[in-house]
C-alpha cells in the first residue's frame, strides 16, 4: 500500500490506468455535440503520458463566456468549495486535444490561448463528440471530457501583460531565469506554469507535460527563494501555523535556526491512497536534492512556506506534518497544498520558547500520535547543530 | 595585477578543497599568498585555503578580491591534461586561463554578492591526532553507511570514530602506535556526517598527513598541506550537541 502512496496515480504497478483513480471515471450529464463555443479561462493541458508524443490542449467550458470562465481554472477561489463544486467546475471543462511532438512548438492558436492573461473566446469542432469523464491526479486539477481536436478558431485577442510578452519573445534567455523574472515581477505562478508548460520560455523550446510544469516552475522559484533567505536572520523563536482544508491538515511548524525543510505526510486509514494508513516523509538541508518521493505536493508546501518567510525577511527550519482524512475523497491537484499552506501561514503564529511545547500543542491537533511522525529526521539534526558563531 | 603560472593538477586540488563545501568564493590575493575563505550556507562548516607564491612557478600580484564560481572554474580545469601548466591572469575584470592552447574568460562574481565569512572563531583545542588521511576518509566513508552523526575522540591513549544509526553501529580504533602523532586529554564531540563526507572526499585529503584537533562538545579543527607545505587547508567543524 505504501506504493500507492508514493505513487500516486502514475503507473508505477505497470497498469494502463490506476484502479484508485478509475474510481472517479463517473460523470454527469453533459451534452456535447461535435463542436463547443465559450471562453478558455485560460486553460491549456500537456499530458505526460506517451512522452515525447503527449496530447495537448486548450480547456473550454461550453456557453461560459467572459469573467464568469474564471472560476473553471482558479485555486485561490476554490480553497473556499467543496470538493464537490471544484470537480463539477472541472467536469464542465472540456479539453479539445491534438497529438503532437513535444519539439513541434509552433501549435498556434493554442499557445495564443495559453499566452493570454484574461479568459478568450474559442471555438472548437471536434472529430467526434467528446468522451464524458472526468480525470484525477495528485498534482494536476481534474480534467473534464476530452476529444480529438479538427479545428481550433480563437475569437478573441489574448491579453498579454507586457513583461510576459517581453520574455516570450526572448529567446537567449534559459527558462530557469525566465521563471524568476517572470516570478520576481509578480506574475503568477499557475500563469509561469502554463507559459513553461506551453514551449514559451527559454532558449531551446518545448512543450512541458503540465504536471512537470508545475513542480519544475515551483522547484526553481523555491530554490532561489532559498537562496536569498541563507542571508537573512534567523527567526526568534517556535513559530506554529495551521490549517485545514478538503480534508488536508497541516501543522507548520517554524524552528530558529538554519534553513532545512522537512514535511511528513501522513494518509490515515481508508484515505484515497492508502486503505491501512501510511507515514512518508522527505526533507532536505540547503542543498538541492533529487525529485522527492513526495511528488509534487513536497514543492508545493515548500513553497509557500519559503514565500512567508521570503516577505518577512527571516530564515527558519522548516519542519510540516500533513494529515489526510478520508473526507479528502478525490485528488484535486498540488494546488490544495500550496493554497491551504499560504492559507495556513497567513494566519497568526503560536510562539513556544521549547520544540517540546510546541511539539506538544501539534500533537493536540494531529489524530496521530507524535512518535509516529517524530522520528530520526532532518530536524532533530537541525536542533542539535551549533554554528560557528556560537564560538 | 594578477598572474600567476601554476600546475593544473596541483591548482585542481587546491581549488577542491574549497568547492566541496561551498559553491563560491572568494580569493584574496596579495604579494606574498592567496587565501580563500568561505562558510557554508548553515554556518556550521568554514574552510580556509592558502596558497602561498612559491608554490606557483610565476607569481606577480598586488591585492584583489576576486569572486569566483568554483563549479565554473572546476569544469574548466577538469579540461586539463596531466602535465599542463595554467596561466591565469586578471583582464578586465575577467580570469584568462590559459592551459594547452585553451584560453578561457572566466566571469568574476562581484564580491560583495557572496556570503559574509563571519569571524573565524579563535579557539584551543586540548587534544591533537596526527593521522594518514586516506585512514580517516576511508572511516568516514563506512560510518556514513551507518549513520548520519559521528562521534569523534580520544580516549586510553587511542583515537576512536563511532556512529549509530537506526540499527548499526560501528566503531574504528586507532592506538597511539598506529598513528603519527597523538597528544592531549580525553575529548569526544559529535558531527554530522554531511560535512566530514565533504570535507573528507576533496581530492588533497586522502593524498597526505592530515592533523585533527578536538575538544569536548567544541568544532573540530582539520588541516593538512601539500606541495612541500606550500598549500595548507584548514577546515572547521561546528559540533552536535545530543539534545532531543
Amino acid at each position: 500500500m505504501k506504493r500507492c502512496v508514493i505513487c500516486k496515480g502514475r503507473g508505477f504497478c505497470g497498469r494502463e490506468r490506476c484502479p484508485i483513480l478509475e474510481r472517479f471515471y463517473v460523470i454527469k450529464s453533459l451534452s456535447i455535440g461535435d463542436s463547443i463555443f465559450g471562453a478558455t479561462p485560460p486553460s491549456f493541458l500537456v499530458g505526460h503520458r506517451f512522452y515525447p508524443k503527449v496530447y495537448t490542449g486548450v480547456l473550454i467550458p461550453p456557453e461560459v463566456f467572459g469573467e464568469g470562465a474564471i472560476l473553471f481554472d482558479a485555486p485561490d477561489k476554490w480553497i473556499s468549495m467543496s470538493i464537490q463544486d471544484v470537480v463539477e467546475y472541472r467536469s464542465r471543462l472540456v479539453r479539445s486535444n491534438i497529438r503532437t511532438h513535444v519539439r513541434h512548438v509552433d501549435i498556434s492558436p493554442m499557445q495564443e490561448c495559453a499566452l493570454s492573461s484574461k479568459p478568450l473566446d474559442t471555438e472548437a469542432w471536434f472529430e467526434k463528440p467528446p468522451k464524458l469523464e472526468v480525470r484525477f491526479d495528485d498534482t494536476l486539477m481534474p480534467v473534464g471530457p476530452s476529444g480529438n481536436l479538427k479545428k481550433l478558431v480563437v475569437a478573441d485577442n489574448p491579453v498579454v501583460p507586457k513583461k510576459v510578452d517581453k520574455t516570450v519573445s526572448d529567446y537567449d534567455l534559459n527558462a530557469e531565469k525566465a521563471v524568476i523574472e517572470l516570478y520576481e515581477h509578480g506574475i503568477q505562478k499557475e500563469y509561469i506554469t502554463r507559459l513553461l508548460s506551453a514551449g514559451l520560455l527559454g532558449i531551446r523550446r518545448r512543450l512541458v507535460p503540465t504536471r512537470w510544469a508545475i513542480t519544475a516552475t515551483e522547484d526553481m522559484v523555491g530554490r532561489e527563494l532559498i537562496k536569498r533567505i541563507l542571508d537573512f536572520e534567523t527567526i526568534d523563536c517556535f513559530e506554529l501555523f495551521h490549517g485545514e482544508r478538503f480534508g488536508n491538515h497541516f501543522e507548520i511548524l517554524l524552528i530558529p535556526a538554519h534553513y532545512s525543510y522537512e514535511i511528513v505526510e501522513i494518509w490515515m486509514k481508508n484515505t484515497l491512497w492508502s486503505s491501512d494508513g501510511c507515514v512518508i516523509w522527505d526533507g532536505e538541508r540547503t542543498k538541492p536534492k533529487r525529485y522527492s518521493q513526495l511528488g509534487g505536493g513536497y514543492y508545493a508546501a515548500r513553497i509557500s512556506v519559503l514565500e512567508h518567510l521570503y516577505n518577512r525577511r527571516r530564515q527558519a527550519s522548516i519542519f510540516i506534518v500533513r494529515e489526510v482524512y478520508p473526507s479528502y475523497w478525490a485528488p484535486l491537484g498540488s494546488w490544495v497544498i500550496s493554497k491551504t499552506v499560504d492559507e495556513a501561514m497567513k494566519g497568526m503564529p503560536e510562539k513556544f520558547d521549547n520544540f517540546e511545547d510546541a511539539v506538544a500543542k501539534m500533537e493536540t491537533r494531529l489524530e496521530t500520535p507524535k512518535h509516529k511522525w517524530l522520528k530520526k529526521n532532518i530536524i532533530h539534526g537541525v536542533l542539535s547543530q551549533r554554528t560557528l558563531l556560537d564560538y | 595585477m594578477f598572474k600567476a603560472t601554476i600546475d593544473a593538477e596541483l591548482f585542481k586540488d587546491a581549488v577542491d578543497i574549497v568547492s566541496v563545501l561551498v559553491d563560491e568564493s572568494i580569493f584574496s590575493t596579495d604579494e606574498e599568498v592567496i587565501i580563500s575563505k568561505a562558510v557554508e550556507p548553515a554556518n556550521a562548516a568554514m574552510v580556509i585555503l592558502e596558497m602561498k607564491k612559491n608554490a606557483f612557478d610565476i607569481y606577480e600580484s598586488d591585492s584583489h578580491e576576486l569572486g569566483i564560481d568554483l563549479k565554473r572554474l572546476s569544469t574548466v580545469l577538469d579540461m586539463a591534461q596531466r602535465g599542463d601548466m595554467v596561466e591565469l591572469e586578471l583582464e578586465d575584470h575577467k580570469l584568462k586561463i590559459v592551459m594547452g592552447g585553451l584560453r578561457y574568460h572566466l566571469s568574476l562574481l562581484d564580491p560583495s554578492t557572496i556570503r559574509k565569512i563571519p569571524k573565524v572563531p579563535q579557539i584551543q583545542l586540548p587534544a591533537k591526532v596526527v593521522v594518514d588521511g586516506s585512514t580517516i576518509q576511508r572511516a568516514i566513508k563506512a560510518a556514513s553507511t551507518v549513520g548520519s552523526y559521528v562521534a569523534l575522540g580520544v580516549e586510553d591513549e587511542s583515537f576512536y570514530i563511532e556512529t549509530e544509526g537506526d540499527t548499526d553501529k560501528l566503531r574504528f580504533v586507532l592506538g597511539k602506535d598506529e598513528l603519527i602523532d597523538l597528544q592531549g586529554d580525553d575529548v569526544r564531540s559529535l558531527f554530522s556526517l554531511d560535512y566530514l563526507r565533504s570535507i573528507t572526499r576533496s581530492r588533497a585529503f586522502g593524498r597526505g598527513i592530515v592533523t585533527l584537533e578536538i575538544g569536548i562538545d567544541y568544532p573540530i579543527k582539520i588541516s593538512f598541506s601539500f606541495a612541500d607545505d606550500k598549500i595548507r587547508a584548514l577546515y572547521i567543524v561546528a559540533p552536535r550537541v545530543e539534545a532531543v
